[in-house]
């Protein structure tokens, strides 16, 4: 039977051949980083001049910032229809962060 | 290229199971192929004790919503051919006890739903039509939130739900969204304290799982951040007038 319901396009769930659940790994990893910056900043203020730690201190706190500022902005409704968008977007904005920072460190 | 799909379905008869195990399928590939499709293939040509659920066949009732390679979908519009892989795993939704191989029990997301008053108070015993305008901003705020069919997908997409088993979840939450800003409802008070708590939105950490598998593209996580802000809001007007 060919009626016009079998004609119409199948409906293609979005996270189909993307990344599923971006926002979650983006949650998680904010996590496991804390638990990480919880080691690492003492470490990192009982000796500031190890270049490995200070290079991953810098990396984690940007990590950390940017998925902070994700669930910030969407709070008050900014990305929050886009926020795969967004997600890309914090990484991007946290890569020029990070990368500026680099010659510091 | 490939003329048959292989399908591995999760099955479980609480009767001889203790635990779930996977038996794999060959379906013939055919044009515009579902996965309810390849479901009802399987129980026809293979084994006639699988057990699923579905009940209007094109994706108004979310009867057939199930785990597809991991994701929850709805059975009857999901193309075998756009997921893009040959093989396709197929289990119960996340989060709800089996009752049967790929059919589970919906009664504990009804009990949240339930718990989130799904229902409309009138503030006014009227019988006066009320007039919202479709541009007003509460319309505006609650229009996107509406079409919610319950089918659960949001549910068993969501992360917090392993960790809190008794968070009420996405649906119940979005629900309860849709009449907290509606001005003719009589009951703002009772609800957003039944739906605030560790229990209720605050559970929510904004992961957005349930606003990307949704399959009507609604986002109940931007419903929770709304309830959210007015629980905050409610809270400090309380705080104000004393």
């Amino acid at each position: 039977m060919q009626g016009a319901a079998t004609n119409r396009p199948l409906a293609v769930l979005p996270a189909t051949a993307k990344p599923a659940y971006l926002g979650m790994w983006t949650w998680l990893w904010q996590r496991v980083s804390s638990l990480f910056l919880i080691v690492l900043l003492p470490w990192h203020w009982l000796n500031p001049f190890y270049r490995p730690v200070r290079l991953a201190v810098l990396f984690l706190v940007v990590f950390h910032a940017m998925a902070g500022v994700r669930v910030m902005l969407t709070d008050v409704g900014i990305g929050a229809h886009w926020q795969r968008g967004l997600v890309w977007l914090l990484a991007g904005i946290g890569l020029v962060v990070f990368l500026f920072f680099l010659q510091y460190a | 290229m490939a003329t048959e799909w292989i399908v591995q379905v999760s099955r479980f008869d609480p009767e001889h199971d203790t635990h779930a195990r996977i038996e794999t399928y060959r379906v013939p590939q055919r044009t515009k192929m579902t996965v309810l499709d390849a479901l009802a293939y399987i129980q026809r040509h293979h084994d006639r004790s699988l057990a699923f659920r579905y009940a209007c066949r094109l994706g108004m009732c979310g009867t057939c919503t199930v785990m597809v390679n991991g994701i929850p979908r709805w059975a009857c519009r999901t193309s075998l051919a756009l997921l893009g892989a040959e093989t396709v795993d197929i289990a119960p939704l996340q989060h709800l006890p089996v009752i049967k191989d790929v059919m589970v029990d919906y009664a504990p997301f009804v009990e949240k739903y339930r718990a989130a008053m799904p229902f409309f108070v009138p503030a006014q015993d009227t019988d006066t039509m009320a007039t919202i305008s479709p541009e007003s901003r509460e319309r505006q705020a609650i229009d996107p939130n509406l079409e919610c069919i319950t089918c659960g997908a949001c549910y068993a997409s969501c992360t917090m739900l392993s960790h809190d088993p008794e968070y009420l979840g996405p649906a119940a939450l979005n629900r309860a969204f849709t009449l907290v800003r509606d001005s003719r409802d009589g009951a703002r008070q009772e609800r957003l304290a039944a739906v605030g708590g560790e229990h209720g939105c605050w559970r929510c950490h904004s992961l957005y799982n349930c606003t990307e598998v949704c399959p009507k593209h609604l986002s109940p996580t931007t419903a929770i951040k709304g309830l959210k802000r007015d629980s905050v809001l409610d809270w400090l007007r309380r705080r104000h007038r004393s």
